[in-house]
């Protein structure tokens, strides 16, 4: 049974396996004749299709390293100097480039990884910096630039996609200077509808049953005539907080029908070992299964352990043994299932940590000179770029700030890096402002 | 004003057909006089002063008198200043005063978080970020300001008295020194960020000091070594000491904070000022609302002065400024968008129309409730379940209340979508709106109760027609329950306009 008013675009959201970016089919694959003779469910029932679709999406995933990570005792480690710390460096599979000791299996797969060691940014507290590093520009009141995740969201992603277009999965809810960044408007101009999924501590989404006592069909009928009257009230109020409501509504369908990806007891105990026990390596695993099935970018976001102002070196014996693992287990999963090429995978914080130690043994916070990692999609496999002096105080070449790093990710995805947004009764915005130049040397 | 519930369908036919000019000031007037004025007033400032409650603290909020202290107060309309003076001093005169102790005693012994608890209400700022250094951004908040505050409450502990937790207070002690990032080291004095300073003898390096009786009006402290050391303070948890009852020196760092914060404090009432216009307005005239640094200027600010000296004047009145808040005709604007001269949309901080305000999990507990018409039964379970349950579901969905920004979560809507507890309040029961519903003639009759009922308005024809088409087209019971979950989970509903 039909409802009259229900005559919304009908997504066939036949689970996991609709992974197709519409639009982008419509332009590239196939042409309208195509569409006359299959309806999407069944083009995506053919499972030569499905995988050939799955495997040229592009995807993203951003380990958030939040708090800021030490460079020295990882991509740039400054061996025998007053500012190295005590763990060493290690060669690593590109000869000549050596990374921190407690980094012995990125190591290993050095030739699959871009090393930027030369980022500098001007933002040196953690509200400021996540935001910074996030927006990929200053702020400039009261417009509110939209995060990465929800440009992606919006370039790689489409609305009827059955999984969520950005899920950020965050380990730690309460209390730290995340939190307030949390709290802020991450779709910025973007609009509601390309908000995170936020997926935090629990490791399943709850409510996602349907309840017995009303069927499938009247479930999304119900859900259209909710719609239908709460639209009305958006329009003519101009309501943000309806439509960021109206926006979560719509997405209900989609993700009851894919919840089951959301539950790390559905992944093999063999997955959860390698990249657990904790949080920021579970939560990492589940953002490549959403990719493996379709999701277009996923952010895990790891507390913040790395704003490490006293005992650094006793935190970090901890800490980047731990990354080191997770971020191998990500990037050979990536590669061993054929999905590497088309998933880019960034890893960094907000800026990095001082050469010196503080009196409470700690590095404090430092955007002077910093390093990130990138891997994947459209970045060169096996690259240094830029450098720091030798003891790390200052970029010695190259220096790369949010912008030119914000040019690099839409380079690589293929989105254009300079497209103006289309904001009616809003200043002149740029996807990346004052056309910054992407970093050349990691791009494939 | 919408206090913790929509009007009822009587209520508002009375407004409307009231004539008398003054019929909004009345109808504030007498909602301001409302169990439901307290009763909102406590939700709200629970939330503010004590945040949501870890799950063991719900039922001692209540055992321990806590709501029933703010719900007194501000039923009886108690002058702000002296329920502030009260949460602070915590030493209660009588026993309708006794809540007042668990604003500190909810903290246990953890000083930091009773200095940034008290900080939004005292100065109107969140102070954490000076914990370690002066405050980046805001150069004016320093880290003596954070420490300042931690050191009035430093020489407190939690007690159990035969009368109740207790809060005792040592008379030597607690000279601490805290350290910036460059590891310089400094005393944390009773230095306040509102310019007050209280001097205090410092012990020279080394001494010892001796705690006596003669330091105190009542009771000698439960044991000297306990308090008189030089450590950083740090978060005890160990069980509250017995005693038969708290000690109070002649001294109390916890009375000279409360002088300086609650008297000739202008910044006590520009918090309280904001704080209340942004519980109407749905943003504070400074926004975020307790971020009145000099980065956050405010949008009014001749406005927030006047409110704020006028709640001064006035005694610290809190009925007086919701009252004169909500006679305003800012509060009373439509929510329609307004567009400025130059043609463009007016900012959210301009106030030229009504904002929206989404329901805080109390007041969208309390509306779904009374527009379900749900009741409690004879065990005082509401379909099903106690209404500590509910309530405790609701909060868990929406814990938010005074947010920067609104973003809905997906785990909002899927709660309304597929929990049980929404759909229990929807079944048919003896009384409630959906057997009202089904008792009724026609599709066309319910529907138009529905929407008097939810909305507060008829339908429109093509909400008529729309709504109508639905029932036809299923069982009296499912298309009524249905008809009500597309009511109440829309915004014109859950959105305060």
């Amino acid at each position: 049974m039909r409802d009259s008013f229900s005559n919304l675009p009908d997504p066939h959201c036949g689970g996991a396996d609709h992974t197709l970016h519409r639009r982008k089919f419509l332009q590239g694959v196939a042409g309208a004749g195509a569409l006359s003779l299959l309806s999407w469910g069944g083009l995506f029932s053919l499972p030569a299709f499905a995988e050939q679709a799955k495997k040229t999406e592009k995807r993203c995933i951003l380990l958030w390293l939040c708090g800021a990570p030490s460079q020295f005792e990882t991509w740039d480690p400054k061996p025998g100097r007053p500012t190295a710390g005590p763990f060493g460096s290690i060669k690593t599979k590109l000869p000549g480039v050596h990374f921190g000791a407690l980094m012995p299996k990125c190591a290993s797969i050095a030739d699959k990884l871009a090393i930027v060691r030369s980022m500098k940014t001007t933002q040196s507290e953690h509200l400021q910096g996540i935001n910074l590093l996030n927006r990929g520009a200053d702020p400039r009141p009261p417009f509110i630039r939209p995060t990465l995740g929800s440009v992606l969201a919006q370039q790689l992603g489409h609305l009827d996609n059955p999984i969520p277009n950005f899920v950020l999965f965050d380990p730690c809810p309460e209390g730290n200077e995340f939190k307030e960044f949390k709290a802020s408007n991450w779709a910025g101009w973007l609009g509601a509808q390309y908000g995170p999924v936020r997926v935090g501590g629990e490791y399943k989404i709850e409510n996602v049953a349907r309840l017995a006592d009303i069927s499938a069909e009247d479930h999304e009928a119900r859900n259209a005539l909710r719609g239908f009257l709460t639209k009305k009230f958006e329009n003519e109020r101009r309501s943000a907080a309806a439509a960021s409501q109206n926006a979560v509504f719509e997405r209900v369908k989609g993700l009851m029908s894919c919840a089951h990806l959301f539950d790390l007891e559905k992944l093999p105990v063999r997955d959860r070992e390698r990249y657990g026990p904790a949080a920021f390596g579970l939560h990492t695993l589940q953002a490549r299964h959403l990719v493996e099935n379709g999701a277009p970018f996923v952010m895990v976001a790891n507390g913040m352990p790395w704003d490490s102002h006293v005992f650094h070196n006793e935190i970090y014996q901890l800490l980047v043994p731990e990354m080191d693992r997770i971020i191998f287990n990500l990037i050979t999963d990536l590669e061993e299932r054929g999905l590497l090429d088309s998933t880019l995978v960034i890893a960094m914080g907000e800026f990095g940590r001082t050469p010196w130690m503080n009196a409470a043994r700690g590095r404090d916070h430092y955007p002077n000179a910093w390093s990130l990692v990138m891997a994947g999609c459209g970045i060169k496999r096996g690259v240094v770029v830029g450098a720091t002096d030798e003891d790390g105080v200052d970029v010695a070449e190259k220096p790369f700030n949010e912008k030119n790093l914000f040019a690099t990710i839409f380079t690589a995805l293929g989105i254009d890096p300079y497209a103006t947004y289309d904001l009616p009764d809003l200043p002149t915005f740029h996807r990346v402002e004052e056309k910054a130049e992407p970093i050349r040397a990691i791009l494939a | 004003m919408r206090t913790s519930r929509p009007a009822s369908t009587n209520e508002l036919q009375a407004f409307v057909k009231d004539r008398g000019r003054d019929k909004r000031a009345r109808l504030i007037d007498t909602l301001l006089a409302s169990d439901d004025y307290a009763r909102h007033m406590r939700e709200v400032f629970d939330t503010v002063l004590m945040n949501r409650p870890e799950p063991k603290f719900v039922d001692r909020r209540e055992s321990e008198k806590w709501f029933a202290y703010l719900d007194d107060a501000f039923r009886q309309n108690r002058p702000w200043n002296e329920v502030v003076r009260e949460l602070i001093v915590a030493r209660p005169q009588g026993t309708n005063d006794r809540g007042a102790i668990w604003f500190l005693y909810e903290r246990e012994n953890n000083p930091q978080a009773i200095a940034e608890s008290i900080a939004p209400v005292v100065y109107g700022l969140q102070i954490k970020c000076a914990q370690c250094h002066d405050h980046m951004i805001a150069r004016e908040i320093k880290q003596a300001h954070y420490w300042g505050t931690v050191a009035a409450f430093n020489r407190s502990k939690n007690v159990d008295t035969p009368n109740g937790p207790a809060l005792t207070e040592s008379a030597i002690g607690g000279f601490v020194s805290f350290a910036n990032l460059k590891k310089e080291s400094q005393r944390a004095e009773l230095t306040f960020f509102n310019g007050r300073r209280v001097e205090e003898r410092w012990p020279k390096d080394g001494d010892k000091e001796t705690d006596s009786p003669d330091l105190y009006l009542s009771a000698p402290p439960p044991k000297a070594a306990d308090t008189a050391t030089n450590d950083p303070p740090r978060r005890k948890r160990e069980r509250p000491a017995k005693i038969d009852g708290p000690a109070v020196p002649k001294f109390s760092r916890r009375a000279a904070f409360a002088d300086a914060m609650t008297k000739d404090n202008p910044l006590l009432a520009r918090a309280m000022v904001n704080r209340v216009w942004a519980m109407l307005f749905g943003r504070g005239i400074v926004h975020p609302v307790d971020m009145m640094d000099s980065k956050h200027a405010p949008s009014q600010p001749e406005l927030l002065d006047w409110l704020a000296r006028d709640f001064e004047r006035s005694g610290h009145d809190v009925k007086r400024l919701v009252r004169t808040i909500c006679n305003t005709r800012a509060y009373q604007l439509e929510a329609r968008p307004v567009k400025t001269k130059d043609g463009k949309p007016a900012q959210p901080e301009t106030f030229a129309r009504a904002l929206d305000k989404p329901l805080s999990a109390e007041q969208l507990f309390q509306s779904l409730l009374v527009a379900t018409a749900n009741t409690a039964d004879n065990d005082g379970k509401i379909a099903g379940h106690s209404e500590k349950e509910l309530r405790r579901a609701f909060v868990k969905q929406f814990p938010d209340l005074f947010p920067p920004d609104y973003n809905a979560t997906l785990q909002q809507a899927m709660f309304f979508a597929n929990s049980p507890l929404l759909d229990e309040l929807l079944a048919p029961r003896a009384g409630n709106l959906s057997s009202r519903l089904l008792a009724l003639p026609s599709n066309e009759a319910r529907v138009r109760e529905a929407f008097v009922t939810v909305f507060g308005r008829p339908p429109e024809r093509d909400e008529l027609r729309e709504c109508v088409g639905y029932l036809a087209r299923r069982s009296p019971e499912a298309g009524v329950r249905q008809l009500l979950w597309a009511t109440l989970t829309g915004a014109e509903f859950q959105v305060n306009h």
